[in-house]
């Protein structure tokens, strides 16, 4: 037996590293991914008055902290028992519309686009942001603009691009001025325009990748995300849908608070990160994914127009449901599009300039949940509280978790395919890691297994024999 | 023409540690409004690439662990190329990362002062203030030499 580590694995958020164990025949028997970071949020939280926990579950990320502060203010709305003011909930959207933008534009284009522009076996040392402004600079300049107009928007509207903490329980904490939407929806223009440009480019450049497309993560699996309860695309609010690999709806309707019932999580001993299931199909069968790809295979259609275009361009080039996690990079760009109309959408929106943005009373539960999409899928806040508002206990699930089954699958796969004669080349080792971008895992943000830490130690001689083996269940 | 634009960055948490802030604030006083542009940043990201672009000069205000307390030393920055992604860049990377994006080249200076204490503290060290005069004094004879404009009201230039 023979073992190859790739430690780490770069151009993604946290830390991690891929071991594929090669049979006697340098064949592919096994490959895993390890998420080797630990973090604690869930206990430290414990005992701390519960209107803290959006800023404080903020602080998990600073890639994605309009996420957490989303599903950990709807989580403390529901301790309230409030519903938000209409315009909160316009406000609250655009934020997260505006980190969907500058977090995809971070991972499609600052770590992905030197594999998509470069190539996949380009040297390392030009396969980088850098490598992909003095090839297409055209390529970097749009990819920087819209990651800066994402955070802009954040900034203008919360003070701050990161750990901004305007999004409160019950509501934002102040109202949207007149100059500071003009301000936003002068933006958008330059930012539809990039994408568009962005489209047009890559549209040729995704074609380059017959074998990625075939190997990456390509399989069957469920697909998980929320609609807006009449099939099309929503980030916010509304029921969960779990489409099967024919497009098939398998589960519709279903309540965030009921998540108990249909999702299910497990810890592994290599790895901190935690791999959810869909409970009825159970471990490890009911692997599913969240995220981009998923979010446009369960949904009819997007809403807007410029991305019911391109998603309707896609489907018609590779057809629906795409299985391939190779998509998530267009669907990523399909995304950004949407998420700028949807802005200037909510922009024009007669009473976006409304002053009532937030509810407030006393704790009017013991228990809440809240769930939103983040940019790399589903994310859920579950949090219960003691009579005097005091975190008792808190649950996380985040998306990169909920992808945890099926980036391991593609992994092994990717491995299966490019690893030859026991030896894995500069491109192959690339692919690996390629495999797993086109998940842009947020490490940072799903690493939450406290309490629950199975470990093995395995004891290996200097040919790599294994001597011993100790194994520590939860 | 754009204005020529001034990059502070750093921790204003972090008491000397934000005196390329201070420095930028100094600089801002002195000079009629719109004179140069002011971005102020924890850290420098990519994104501030797009900023360099149309600037016909761009300054560089940071601390600087190396140096004496009070000390300031200013040079030219030459772009570097040899990237390794990180969290941030360094003068250098972001400068080359604009010429790339931008196809355009532009003067940028980096102006360091020497700090006397970085822990938590919102305000600057006696030596960390006059750290940021010097600073801002450095910049505004950069900004004559390169732009021509007058220096006369540098009321800080010989602190």
């Amino acid at each position: 037996m023979q073992r190859i580590v790739i430690d780490p694995v770069t151009r993604i958020e946290g830390h991690s590293k891929v071991t594929i164990q090669l049979d006697d025949n340098g064949k592919v028997a096994d490959a895993r991914f390890h998420v080797t970071q630990f973090r604690g949020f869930e206990k430290l939280c414990e005992n701390r008055p519960f209107y803290e926990m959006p800023s404080l579950m903020a602080r998990i990320c600073g890639i994605c902290p309009v996420s957490h502060l989303v599903a950990s203010s709807k989580a403390c709305d529901a301790i309230l028992g409030v519903s938000i003011p209409p315009n909160a909930a316009r406000l609250r959207r655009i934020m997260n519309f505006a980190q969907i933008l500058q977090s995809h534009a971070l991972s499609l284009f600052h770590l992905s686009s030197p594999d998509l522009i470069l190539g996949m076996d380009a040297p390392v040392e030009t396969r980088h942001l850098f490598g992909v402004a003095a090839s297409a600079p055209e390529v970097a300049r749009d990819g920087i603009r819209l990651r800066q107009i994402g955070q802009q928007i954040v900034e203008i509207l919360g003070g701050k691009r990161i750990h901004p903490a305007w999004i409160v329980p019950g509501g934002v904490s102040a109202p949207l001025s007149e100059e500071k939407r003009d301000q936003i929806d002068a933006m958008l223009p330059d930012a539809i325009a990039a994408l568009q440009r962005t489209i047009g480019r890559f549209r040729s450049v995704f074609q380059c990748f017959t074998e990625e497309i075939a190997s990456f993560a390509n399989f069957p699996s469920l697909f998980l995300g929320l609609t807006d309860g009449t099939g099309k695309l929503e980030y916010y609010d509304g029921p969960l849908r779990i489409v099967d690999s024919q497009g098939l709806v398998i589960a519709d309707g279903l309540r965030p608070e009921d998540y108990p019932n249909y999702l299910g999580e497990v810890a592994e001993t290599d790895s901190y990160l935690k791999s959810a299931y869909y409970k009825p199909m159970g471990y490890p069968s009911g692997v599913y994914r969240v995220g981009p790809l998923a979010r446009l295979n369960l949904v009819t259609n997007c809403g807007t127009p410029l991305a019911d275009h391109e998603l309707g361009t896609l489907r018609a080039f590779a057809g629906s449901p795409l299985l391939s996690s190779f998509y998530y990079h267009q669907a990523r760009l399909i995304e950004m599009l949407h998420a700028v109309e949807r802005m200037g959408e909510l922009l024009a929106n007669a009473d976006i300039l409304s002053t009532h943005v937030r509810a407030f009373a006393e704790p009017n539960s013991d228990e809440g949940v809240g769930m939103s999409e983040a940019p790399r899928g589903t994310l859920l806040h579950h949090y219960k509280v003691d009579g005097n508002g005091l975190i008792r206990w808190a649950n996380l699930i985040i998306a990169t978790g909920q992808n945890n089954l099926a980036m391991n699958r593609g992994v092994k796969q990717v491995a299966e395919y490019f690893v030859a004669d026991g030896k894995l080349s500069p491109g192959a080792l690339n692919r690996v890691e390629a495999v797993v971008r086109a998940f842009d895992p947020c490490l940072s943000c799903s690493t939450h297994a406290a309490g629950k830490m199975p470990m093995q130690i395995d004891l290996l001689d200097a040919t790599g024999m294994l001597l011993d083996s100790q194994r520590r269940l939860a | 023409m754009k204005s020529p634009l001034i990059i502070a960055y750093g921790n204003r948490l972090r008491q000397d540690d934000g005196l390329g802030w201070r420095a930028a604030e100094l600089l801002a006083e002195s000079l009629p409004s719109g004179a140069v542009r002011i971005l102020e940043s924890t850290q420098l990201t990519p994104e501030l690439a797009t900023e360099l672009a149309g600037a016909p000069l761009v300054v560089f205000f940071d601390a600087a662990l190396n140096l004496e307390p009070g000390a300031t030393i200013a040079k030219r920055v030459s772009a570097d190329n040899q990237f390794v992604w990180w969290h941030d860049l360094s003068p250098a990377q972001l400068t080359a990362l604009a010429e790339l994006i931008t196809e355009t080249e532009r003067p940028v200076f980096q102006i360091t002062g020497g700090v006397a204490e970085i822990g938590f503290g919102e305000n600057l060290t006696p030596d960390g203030e006059r750290s940021a005069r010097r600073m801002a004094a450095a910049a505004m004879a950069l900004l004559h030499e390169y732009t021509m404009q007058s220096a006369s009201d540098c009321s800080f230039a010989s602190a």
